[in-house]
């Protein structure tokens, strides 16, 4: 259960809007007019010619365009993440890598791609993942992304309702029986898997500099209890000013400078 | 009887409190000495404090610095107890020389400690340091099969893990091998050897490398992280007569015992890197020793059939990386190239293998033919030379096409090649996602959320009230006397009505009857009973058991009454006034329908 600590970190988060996966960088708009979404397919056009043509900064900024103006697209995601890598910026494209998959879950690319950056990481350390038998076991929770749940609660409730009022008026039969338990199943998955991303939305951080100390306390002096590098991810706990108190795959905690990381809502 | 061997101990603790003495903050290392790739262990003692932080370590850049763990232990010496808290930290350095580890500092009750600086001194890697090593338990080694080696020249990386005792969790930590092209030589494997009069167990691992470019070229220490037993300080105790008689053996075998994380590191090594002499230009980027077979599958045959040209590489060195052997003069045939298959088997200090290439012919031309030998230019370190291996020529007969022009390809594509695992040559990303799909919102919009949210709940509320009604109505159909008492009002009401419509002067009669029928079926019908034959006395009587208020009860009582008078009595007196009857029935519905109601749901 988490800590009234732990939500208001959560809080604290997401007020604090640390979401932006590339800092703020001059746009091809000299005037940085707000962007329309009539202007969305030109700048996601120039985006991908500037990648295939080498220009990875460019895609990089148009990419970062695109989602500023509030379009949020696990496909984006992915394109900034590929541009990132490319530019050597290993532990931001990670962390758009991870943000695509959580709104493309399914996407196999994204996997692939994912795991080809994870390569480069310095650090013997497993990235933040549920075990197999949790995957198998809530696979729809780790199969679908928050809109497709919501979409699925919604349609699951309104046909479990229908099919109760059903009940109330005619003679079920078997089969009606098991549709409609069959819907409450669905219904209580569904929900069960909202109020988890809502309540305990997992919380990671991707280290963003090459290399990062991890202090025992939130002091600069504190013992350097080791040293984590680019692209390496590890669980939330806890955020005090600028510092992120962190817990790795083998259990091993730390504080970590704010600056140093990516925090991953 | 009292169990002394347990409870004595305990008694002891229980009437010792820890006394307290002025705390000393001490620091110091296992060895002041050491060879670079060694590790050194730094305690921090806090002795006289209960809770400590963390202590604060000085900037420590010439050493890579591990935390070992914190133990706690506490003596009890004539009475008086001493706490005392080790932080322990392993230490690798990451070059030779004299280094001073500063001030380490700790605050305690507002109080700082320091601790004097310790110098030490790291030998490099291959000069012995004047103390041997005091913890042999277990250590690790690199070794390198050449140090002296052409480029593209494979070399044997051996790793050796020896272990005295048994040691947990071990995990190695490999260095990134750059400028080399790496592979693993074998499965590891595991033997005993005696090393200084002591049995060692040692796990070994090999690794080719192939390095990738001239010069002095470094390999940073492979580091071993596993936790090795040693004896926990906290169970020694001075022997009593009781000790032999209530220690359990297993307390001897596991007791005296804790599991420590340590980091073993081996030796940075270094190799010089030759660059090859002049390079032909038909070299082949081998380096090693090989030889090349041709075959032919036929030697005769007719212009449209084909042939299979098979070509095989042996040797040994970079065999991963055999490129097809030089064939020219083919411009007489039609060539289909197969994929080219292979196996790489590892040996004890480098790589074997083949790879084998096969071409399809089709002659285009008929007469006698020759295809020179094919060719393969390698560098032998051995000789320090350019190599050629090659074929003889192939000879072949190729006669005037008998028919129409087929072209039997089936030989090119042999099932006895049997099928062979794919290998990853190369590995990219994958591209970017262009289509506009990628302009589509997927993030859970409000919309999304109220669709959610809203099918989940609304529905439900709909179907609890539709419920709740059924369930009213269905109470209703099997309970006569709320149904009664639910109806009573309207249907006075309705008589109301139908009263007032009646003419006080001309209709007197039949309105002072229709008046008191009203009022006694309405208090039947409020109250479950038989009401048209009921007195103004019963009324009142029904009405008091319901404890209503004396008002109300003697209003209804006189009501009535006079209704009855007028009707059935000579007595003028009492008569009533019709014009003002309506208003006094309805006041009295009206109260008595919320009176009665408040009665029955209180009861």
């Amino acid at each position: 259960m988490p800590t009234i600590k732990s939500i208001a970190c959560i809080l604290v988060i997401t007020i604090s809007g640390s979401t932006r996966l590339v800092a703020a960088e001059p746009a091809d708009n000299p005037r940085s007019q707000p962007v329309t979404t009539d202007q969305h397919p030109k700048i996601l056009h120039n985006a991908n010619e500037a990648y295939q043509q080498g220009d990875h900064g460019r895609a990089i900024r148009l990419y970062t365009q695109l989602l500023e103006s509030g379009l949020e697209n696990g496909h984006i995601y992915y394109n900034l993440g590929n541009s990132l890598l490319r530019e050597g910026r290993l532990g931001r494209s990670i962390a758009a890598y991870l943000k695509s998959a959580r709104l493309m879950p399914r996407d196999q690319d994204v996997r692939t791609n994912l795991q080809f950056a994870r390569k480069s990481i310095k650090d013997a350390v497993e990235p933040i993942k549920p075990s197999t038998l949790t995957k198998t076991l809530f696979f729809w929770h780790y199969s679908l992304s928050l809109r497709e749940l919501y979409l699925v609660l919604g349609a699951a409730g309104l046909l479990f309702w229908t099919g109760m009022t059903i009940r109330l008026y005619r003679r079920e039969s078997e089969i009606f029986r098991w549709v409609v338990m069959t819907l409450l199943i669905v219904l209580l998955a569904a929900g069960g898997s909202v109020a988890t991303h809502t309540f305990f939305p997992e919380r990671i951080v991707v280290i963003t500099d090459k290399s990062a100390k991890i202090h025992s306390s939130t002091n600069q002096k504190s013992t350097v209890l080791f040293e984590l590098h680019e692209g390496t991810e590890a669980e939330l706990l806890q955020q005090e000013n600028n510092w992120l108190k962190i817990r790795l795959s083998d259990g091993k905690k730390g504080w970590l400078q704010s600056d140093r990381a990516y925090i991953l809502q | 009887m009292l169990r002394t061997g347990h409870t004595f101990p305990l008694f002891i603790l229980l009437f010792t409190a820890p006394s307290a003495s002025a705390v000393q903050l001490s620091a110091g290392l296992d060895r002041t000495e050491a060879q670079l790739g060694d590790q050194l262990m730094l305690t921090i003692s806090v002795e006289g404090a209960q809770q400590t932080t963390a202590p604060n370590l000085p900037p420590l850049d010439d050493f890579e610095v591990y935390s070992a763990g914190t133990s706690t232990s506490m003596q009890i010496i004539n009475g008086r107890s001493n706490l005392s808290v080790n932080h322990r930290y392993v230490l690798l350095a990451k070059q030779a020389g004299i280094f001073t580890i500063g001030e380490i500092s700790l605050e305690i009750g507002g109080k700082t400690y320091t601790t004097d600086p310790i110098r030490v001194k790291i030998l490099p890697a291959d000069q012995p340091a004047t103390k041997p090593q005091n913890n042999d338990d277990a250590f690790i080694t690199a070794t390198l099969s050449k140090h002296d080696l052409f480029r593209y020249e494979g070399l044997v990386y051996t790793f050796r893990f020896y272990q005295r005792i048994n040691v947990g969790e071990a995990r190695p930590e490999w260095p990134d091998f750059h400028g080399f092209l790496t592979d693993d030589l074998g499965q590891q494997h595991s033997y005993e050897t005696v090393r200084h009069g002591s049995r060692y167990v040692v796990t070994e691992i090999k690794k080719i490398l192939f390095p990738q470019q001239a010069g002095t070229l470094s390999i940073q220490p492979t580091k071993l992280h596993c936790k090795i037993p040693v004896k926990d300080s906290r169970q020694r105790r001075r022997r009593s007569p009781f000790d032999d008689f209530f220690s359990s053996p297993l307390d001897e075998l596991m007791g005296n015992y804790k599991l420590e994380p340590r980091v073993l590191s081996s030796k940075p090594l270094t190799i010089n890197v030759r660059d090859l002499p002049d390079k032909p230009e038909d070299f082949s980027g081998l380096v090693g020793s090989f030889s090349l077979t041709g075959d032919m599958s036929k030697k005769q045959m007719q212009v449209g059939e084909s042939t299979t040209l098979t070509l095989t590489v042996r040797g040994t060195g970079n065999v991963q990386a055999i490129p097809e052997p030089i064939v020219s003069n083919l411009e007489h045939f039609k060539v289909y190239p197969d994929k080219p298959t292979g196996k790489v088997n590892p040996l004890s200090d480098n790589l074997s293998g083949h790879r084998t290439f096969k071409k399809a012919l089709v002659a285009l031309k008929e007469g006698r033919l020759q295809i020179p030998g094919a060719r393969l230019v390698y560098f032998n370190p051995v000789s320090e030379r350019y190599e050629t291996a090659q074929t003889p020529p192939f000879d072949l007969e190729v006669l005037p096409s008998s028919g129409t022009e087929e072209l039997k390809l089936t030989e090119m594509i042999s099932p006895s090649n049997g099928k062979v695992a794919v290998k990853i040559l190369g590995e990219d990303l994958l591209p970017p996602h262009e289509g506009l799909a990628s302009l589509e919102p997927q993030s859970s919009t409000a919309a999304t959320k109220s669709f959610g949210l809203g099918g989940f709940v609304l529905p439900g509320l709909l179907h609890i009230a539709l419920l709740l009604t059924r369930k009213r109505k269905a109470a209703l159909a099997g309970d006569i006397a709320l149904r009664r008492r639910k109806s009573a009002l309207t249907k006075a009401k309705s008589r109301l009505k139908e009263l007032r419509a009646l003419n006080p002067d001309h209709q007197k009669r039949e309105l002072v009857e229709s008046a008191s029928r009203l009022l006694r079926e309405y208090l039947g019908d409020m109250l479950n009973t038989e009401g048209t034959a009921m007195t103004a006395a019963e009324s009142a009587e029904l009405l008091n058991r319901l404890n209503l208020r004396k008002e109300i009860v003697s209003e209804v009582h006189d009501l009535l009454k006079t209704l009855e008078s007028t009707l059935y009595a000579s007595n003028q007196n009492n008569e009533i006034n019709p014009v003002q009857l309506d208003k006094r029935i309805d006041h009295i519905l009206q109260t008595l329908s919320k009176e009665i109601s408040k009665t029955v749901v209180r009861s």
